[in-house]
């Protein structure tokens, strides 16, 4: 269980995340929704010790996350596919994933991850030796995926994974993380501004606005009710 | 008035007018050199050389003038940050308007002097150097006391052609910059009066920055196939290095420069290899001890106080530019710079403590006769690495007779002022 | 046949000073002001080992335990650079600089308190001469070939195939990537400044027995480095083996043909025609 609690975040005296509190299960897909700029990002960046918080606590399985460095909370297993891949470009498709590996150096178990990662994405496994920089969008897309499976989260964070993608390879790309979080028992919580998509796939949502969470519950409920679409997602 | 304050008021009395007391009769000596920094390897020594001549009169009480009255001679150095003459003008500035300095000893550099020349005049302050450089008749009170760069140059290898007749290929190695270019002018104003049966081969400049690669330096010399190399510019330890270099190559012929650290060279090439063949013409060598008593006694004081280590001849060059000022301060009933001067140019020769009677010159070069040309002792190494006296170049009757082939090619070099 | 060896050896020399410093800028964007100074203590190291061993244990085997004792004390010193100044100003890279500026000059004072001012020469460890189709390469200048290789192939292999080096390229080329991976990005800029200098210190030690050794020898050397890092693309270490192998070529065919004056003019001149048409140097990536 990953649990935030009253988190508050400024940037030079303005407030990105006001009182945040949230719970995401670490066996489901939950997805946070919410217009540009309501503090999605500083979020995800919150919890992977990326920025401090001026406030507030968040816990995964009750062990304390924030002041840690941002190699530790890896290593207590949170995977974050951050907003705009951050892939190494010129480095190969292998060392990517085996990057994404750096805290678990067990090597039966990196073997293992790697295999059903070029299972998942199939692309991956032909083309080890390829620049990631010289790759489409989705591929990347895929490394990115990948090379955070490599450090074998608990709990996978995706920013935006769709953006810059084609809708097609946006839904085959959601849907194979659903089906590996499932299969491999990891929580998901993904952050999507095309929310629709996200609410499709997640058992659980929060809908965000101005740094704080506006309304949340099952996601079906939340997708199938107008009065949230008209006033938060439109 | 409370007790401290009492007592601190006659000793600040006492300081006053003892300090004054002691400066009417003390000779003050400014050494205008790099103090600190890469380019103090040539100004310390430099400027021990000087105090050392001092504290030689200083034990037994000071140099007496003229009258008989002895002074003590204080010597500071005066930092000139390698030689660059905006820090030249600064450190004279420092020793004549703070200090009062009457006599400093400066590098030959022209445009070092130049930068001088006006404060120098002004204050009357008797500036001399181990060489001439911008002098002239605007400026009586720089003078070059004795016979050192650039004009050194010029006679050594005069000498070595004039003395070895098998010499027929000449490669001069300089620096590019002022320095180099001057050495370049009165190497080939040596060379000049001997181009009907030598020819020089090589005398492209080198960049100091491409010392680093002595063996790309080295290779386009030895493909000039010279007999004789006469170089400038190289500090000693690149010295060492070049002829490293040019004896891997193979070569086999004579070296000249103004001076060679003879210890380093041989760190690196077998003594015995090399005996009677690097020649050297600094003023003087005081590490060589059969051409004065006094200097190689001067070196053994250094020696003593500095280690072996620390030797440079450039210390007992300056040693002896200051015997030169000695001559005049002993000549003079007034020990000042303007008396002092006048004593020194009284007539047309001075009786050289260290070189003997020497006769003023320089006009057709300077359009002054203020370089004291003393005679210049030539050095060769022996297969045990020291050096000895090979031979002394008389250098005014050379001069005269070889001038007019000379005065040319130095005119070429862009040394010559006198109009 | 000369001119030829005479390029590899000025190649080998730019290559292993440029190399240093090309690695630390590459992957910490940090210029260390002091790398010259660092070379300088290499070389200062290597005096000190060979004037005090070489009687008893022989030239070779003295001037191997001096580029040891190098590597050891300049790594030590890019450790303590990192402590004082890398960590410290963390991304504040002007200053940085400035600070490195400082400890060049420290460093450099230091040396002539200790040393003196004057420049010393360190008698050489390997003498004679080999011969290649009548041009001659001295022993010392081979050491000094066979170090620049070393040191080249050695840091391609460590980059290329160990974990280690795969983390500093990762953090070269996006350190917050490398962060969220769980790399230690402050320990691999740790060991990347350790690398460097001494790679600077083993430089020192090579080239101290053929060139004059003294307190200023690294500062007078180190635009040379520059002009390499920049031509070859900064960050880009083998456009810097390449950068310097263009100036080895150039420098060796300028000293035979009689323009050696002109030698830093044409650096210049390489340097701003290589900025002109490529911006990013010769091999560098757009940032
Ligand atoms: N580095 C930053 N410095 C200052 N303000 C920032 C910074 N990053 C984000 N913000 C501000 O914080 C708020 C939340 O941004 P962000 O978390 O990126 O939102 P989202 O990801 O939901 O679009 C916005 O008002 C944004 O302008
Ligand atoms: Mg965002």
């Amino acid at each position: 269980m990953l649990e935030a609690k009253d988190l508050v975040l400024e940037y030079g005296g303005v407030r990105a995340l006001n009182g945040m509190s949230f719970t995401a299960s670490t066996e489901q897909v939950t997805a946070v929704v919410g217009s540009n700029g309501a503090g999605k990002t500083t979020l995800m960046n919150a919890i992977c010790g990326l920025v401090k918080l001026a406030s507030g606590e968040i816990r995964l399985d009750g062990a304390k996350l924030n002041g840690l460095a941002p190699d530790d909370i890896v290593r207590k297993g949170i995977s974050l596919v951050p907003e705009g891949r951050e892939l190494f470009p010129k480095l190969s498709v292998l060392e990517n994933l085996l990057l994404g590996a750096t805290v678990r150096p067990d090597p039966t178990r990196r073997r293992k991850t790697l295999e059903r990662i070029f299972e998942l994405f199939p692309v991956l496994a032909n083309r080890q030796k390829q620049q990631a920089g010289r790759m489409s969008g989705g591929e990347q897309q895929m490394l990115a995926f990948g090379r955070a499976l490599m450090a074998q989260p608990k709990m996978l964070l995706l920013d935006e994974p769709s953006i810059g993608l084609a809708p097609m390879v946006e839904e085959q790309l959601i849907s194979a993380i659903s089906d590996y979080s499932r299969e491999s028992g990891i929580g998901v919580l993904i952050v999507e501004q095309n929310a629709m998509l996200a609410l499709e796939y997640a058992q659980h949502a929060y809908v965000v606005e101005q740094g704080r969470v506006a309304l949340s519950g099952p996601a079906a409920e939340i997708r199938d009710d107008p009065a949230v679409i008209a006033s938060y997602l439109g | 008035m409370n007790m401290l304050t009492r007592l601190l008021i006659a000793g600040a009395l006492a300081g006053a007018l003892g300090t004054s007391a002691a400066a009417e009769d003390t000779i003050k000596v400014g050494v205008v050199q790099p103090q600190a920094g890469e380019c103090a390897q040539w100004g310390v020594p430099i400027t021990r050389g000087v105090q050392i001549w001092a504290e030689e009169f200083n034990a037994n009480g000071g140099i007496a003038d003229a009258t008989g009255k002895k002074h003590k001679i204080e010597v500071t150095g005066y930092d000139n940050n390698c030689y660059t003459a905006g820090d030249e003008l600064n450190a004279f500035r420092r020793a004549i308007l703070d200090d009062k300095v009457s006599f400093i000893l400066q590098t030959f550099t022209p445009a070092s002097r130049q930068a001088v020349a006006e404060i120098t005049t002004e204050n009357k302050v008797l500036t001399t150097s181990y060489g001439a450089g911008y002098l002239g008749p605007k400026y009586p009170f720089l003078i070059g006391s004795v016979t050192g760069s650039p004009a050194s140059y010029m006679f050594l290898v005069s000498h070595l052609l004039e003395s070895r007749p098998e010499i027929k290929r000449v490669a001069i190695v300089t620096a590019d910059h002022s320095f180099g270019q001057a050495a370049l002018a009165y190497y080939k104003a040596g060379l000049a009066p001997y181009l009907d049966r030598a020819e020089i081969v090589y005398s492209q400049p080198y960049d100091p920055a491409s010392t680093s690669d002595m063996l790309g330096l080295a290779t386009p010399v030895m493909a000039s196939n010279p007999d004789l190399i006469v170089e400038l510019g190289f500090t000693p330890g690149q010295q060492a290095l070049f002829v490293e270099a040019m004896e891997q190559l193979g070569y086999k012929g004579l070296y000249g420069s103004e001076g060679w650290t003879m210890g380093l060279v041989t760190e690196r090439v077998p003594a015995a290899e090399v005996a009677g063949r690097i020649f050297s013409a600094y003023v003087v060598d005081a590490s060589e001890p059969n051409f004065s008593p006094r200097v190689s006694a001067f070196y053994k004081t250094y020696v003593e106080k500095f280690g072996e280590k620390e030797w440079s001849a450039l210390a007992s060059v300056a040693y002896a530019a200051m015997t030169t000022i000695e001559a005049g301060i002993q000549k003079s009933s007034d020990p000042t710079g303007a008396g002092v001067r006048d004593a020194l140019f009284a007539s047309d020769t001075v009786d050289q403590p260290l070189f003997g009677p020497s006769r003023w010159g320089g006009s057709e070069i300077f359009g002054a006769n203020n370089w004291l040309m003393t005679p210049l002792p030539v050095y060769v190494t022996d297969d045990k690495g020291g050096v000895k006296v090979t031979a002394v170049v008389d250098v005014a009757a050379w001069w005269n007779a070889h001038k007019d082939a000379a005065l040319p090619a130095l005119s070429e070099g862009g040394q010559v002022s006198a109009k | 046949m000369q001119i030829l060896l005479n390029c590899l050896s000025l190649t080998s020399f730019y290559l292993c000073f440029a190399l240093g410093l090309a690695l630390v800028f590459g992957v910490m964007r940090i210029i260390n002001f002091a790398h010259g100074e660092f070379f300088m203590i290499g070389a200062y190291a290597t005096y000190l080992c060979i004037s005090t061993l070489s009687p008893q244990v022989g030239g070779p085997v003295a001037w191997a335990i001096g580029a040891i004792v190098a590597a050891a004390v300049t790594g030590l010193l890019g450790l303590v650079l990192h402590r004082t100044m890398v960590v410290p100003l963390g991304d504040k890279p002007l200053a940085i600089f400035i600070s490195t500026l400082a400890l060049s000059y420290v460093i450099q004072t230091i040396v002539v308190q200790i040393f003196g001012p004057v420049g010393l020469s360190i008698a050489p460890p390997m003498r004679g001469v080999v011969n290649f189709g009548g041009a001659i390469l001295p022993a010392s200048r081979l050491v000094v070939i066979g170090v620049a290789v070393v040191l080249a192939a050695g840091l391609w292999v460590f980059l290329m195939r160990s974990e280690a080096g795969r983390r500093i390229r990762a953090v070269a080329q996006n350190p917050r990537g490398a962060l969220l991976q769980g790399i230690r990005t402050e320990k691999v800029g740790r060991l990347t400044l350790i690398l460097g200098s001494s790679i600077a210190g083993i430089c020192g030690a090579a080239m101290g027995p053929i060139s004059q050794i003294s307190p200023y020898m690294g500062a007078g050397t180190l635009w040379k480095a520059f002009i390499i890092i920049i031509v070859g693309g900064i960050g880009n270490i083998w456009g810097a083996v390449a950068a310097a192998a263009i100036f080895g070529v150039l420098d060796t065919l300028m000293s035979q043909f009689g323009a050696g004056r002109f030698l830093a003019l044409t650096s210049a001149a390489v340097m701003l025609f290589v900025l002109s048409v490529k911006p990013s140097g010769l091999f560098g990536e757009k940032e």
